[in-house]
């Protein structure tokens, strides 16, 4: 049997169940997602390395171990992509900077390997902002990945190769990190759902970033597929001094619980001060009148210190980031871009005092959140208060935190926090709702947004609508009624 | 939470020669608007009241005496 013509949007699990029964050869498939990556990827720059020979090796391999019998694992023959700072052995990591232009990873980071055992192909690298911590450029390394829902917008970092290459369709799903929104923010401009676990859920050996407030995490089209991404990734490694022990839940099966009884809460004076965008405000407003109609109570809570956690975060990030360039910075100035010199350099002004006091903060706020969360099961928000990089990096908003004004209070906390769609906006941006909840209860994140998925029918709303809205656009074009 | 005193482009140069930063002055003027946010928030963060929920160290709590 062919590849069905849109293959590239079949879920996950549907195409390993496809896969399984045979109906086409991983081989077939991998051929269809690269020649999909080399016709639409050259507009939207989402892949910094394309591993062509790997990946057909890997898929050969694959269909051999059908033939063969085999038992395979959940992921066996899908094409997974992950963001350019995970290392995969014999592939370039490059964290999209000059630095690392040429420097190959020896072994895989453990989250790779995960993967691998799972069944899956790493069919190549993803774009990023430099190191993650840069304003992105058509000077980069490799330029800045367009939005494939809105491709005169620059995809929201970090993870914007990550964000752009799933909702395209250039493979099933990806991992990125998350040390401020880098997971939830491209998750939500792309119409994603996104997770950042508990911190140490996943581990992070062979991932670059800050140690204390870094996480790994799966993003991906729909819940069920993140579901199953997460549980292959998670499981304690010596080799994460900060990987959790902890027992691990079955994920995919809490998806089929309600919503009945569960709080939710709304930390109503945060969302005012941080001046969202009217639109995303009113889909915002909507998605919890979803929510309620499907049995949550919605509570207004008043959460003390999150302007704190904020602040904190972002003193440990710029601390943490300077240490870690601070050779290079003064070695290698030059393989830097601009930007990514810029923003790394910030924190050689910070003191030791400055970053003890921040990581002092995690510990006050998450006590707050603790108490807090006994109250509300989920804090919700929305994931961002604006719909475009530029608008988050306006001067008045930088300050407010920009972007991750909502996002970052978890990085410090370590707490779970998951990206879902709500609606598209105007100019044909998804907009995203944030969810937050008590440490290891990825759990509840995923079925409450499942629900949610399921009540605003995301994945045929979302195409309808945005095809509605395009077809619209042509027609005031064509008719200048508009 | 209050706000300090903005970081200076002459502040800023001479505590990049105290660290041993060779900056060109593109790069310091670049730097000029990140660095002042970042120690706003840095300062903001010294000023807060968060400090008086930590219980148990005088020092860390009260600022020692009064």
């Amino acid at each position: 049997m062919a590849l069905p013509e849109d293959f590239h949007f079949l879920s996950v699990v549907e195409m390993a169940e496809r896969i399984r029964a045979r109906e086409f050869s991983c081989v077939e498939l991998m051929h269809g997602m690269l020649q999909r990556i080399r016709t639409v990827d050259p507009d939207l720059h989402s892949y910094i390395f394309l591993a062509v020979e790997e990946s057909l090796r890997a898929a050969e391999k694959a269909d051999a171990m059908l033939a063969a019998g085999e038992q395979v694992g959940p992921l066996h023959g899908i094409p997974i992509a992950v963001k350019d700072v995970i290392n995969a052995a014999g592939m370039p990591t490059t964290a999209n900077s000059r630095l690392l232009q040429h420097w190959v990873a020896k072994e895989d980071a453990t989250v790779i390997a995960r993967l691998k055992a799972a069944g899956a192909i790493i069919t190549g690298k993803l774009n990023l902002n430099e190191f993650a911590w840069s304003i992105p450029a058509e000077s980069d390394l490799t330029p800045p990945p367009r939005n494939p829902w809105n491709p005169a917008h620059a995809t929201i970092g970090s993870s914007s190769g990550s964000g752009a290459a799933v909702a395209a369709g250039l493979c099933f799903g990806s991992f990125g990190t998350d040390a401020g929104g880098s997971i939830r923010l491209p998750s939500a401009s792309c119409g994603l759902i996104g997770l950042k676990p508990t911190h140490g859920r996943i581990s992070r050996y062979g991932v670059m970033g800050c140690r204390t407030i870094m996480d790994v995490g799966p993003m991906a089209r729909n819940v069920v597929d993140t579901a199953l991404l997460l549980q292959v990734a998670v499981g304690h490694d010596a080799k994460d001094p900060d990987s959790l022990g902890d027992s691990i839940s079955d994920y995919s099966s809490a998806l089929a619980d309600g919503l009945r009884g569960l709080r939710l809460g709304v930390p109503w004076k945060e969302i005012e001060a941080a001046g969202v965008n009217p639109e995303m405000q009113a889909a915002f407003e909507a998605a919890l009148q979803g929510l309620e109609s499907l049995g949550a109570e919605i509570r207004t809570v008043k959460p003390k210190w999150l302007a704190e956690a904020r602040a904190a975060n972002f003193v440990a990030l710029n601390a943490e980031e300077y240490s870690a360039h601070e050779h290079s910075l003064c070695k290698h100035p030059d393989a830097y871009g601009l930007s990514a010199r810029t923003y790394l350099l910030q924190g050689a002004f910070l003191s030791s005092a400055d970053y003890l006091r921040a990581l002092r903060v995690r510990a006050i706020v998450s006590d707050e959140l603790d108490r807090l969360l006994e109250e509300v099961e989920i804090l919700i928000t929305p994931t961002s208060p604006f719909l475009t990089p530029d608008a988050a990096r306006e001067p008045s908003a930088h300050r407010r935190g920009g972007g991750a004004v909502f996002t970052a209070p978890f990085n410090l906390t370590g707490y779970p926090a998951l990206s879902m769609p709500c609606g598209v906006s105007s100019t044909g941006l998804p907009m995203g709702v944030q969810l937050a909840g008590r440490r290891l209860e990825e759990a509840r994140l995923l079925q409450t947004a499942a629900r949610f998925q399921e009540h605003i029918g995301w994945n045929r709303r979302a195409a309808i609508d945005f095809v509605r809205r395009r077809q619209d656009q042509s027609v005031c074009q064509e008719t200048s009624h508009c | 939470m209050s706000k300090p005193s903005a970081m200076t482009p002459e502040l800023l140069r001479e505590l990049a020669e105290l660290k041993g930063l060779d900056l060109s002055e593109e790069l310091l003027q670049k730097l000029q608007p990140l660095v002042t946010d970042l120690l706003v928030m840095a300062d903001c963060l010294k000023q807060s009241e968060i400090w008086k929920a930590e219980s148990g160290d005088p020092l860390l709590s009260e600022g020692g005496k009064q």
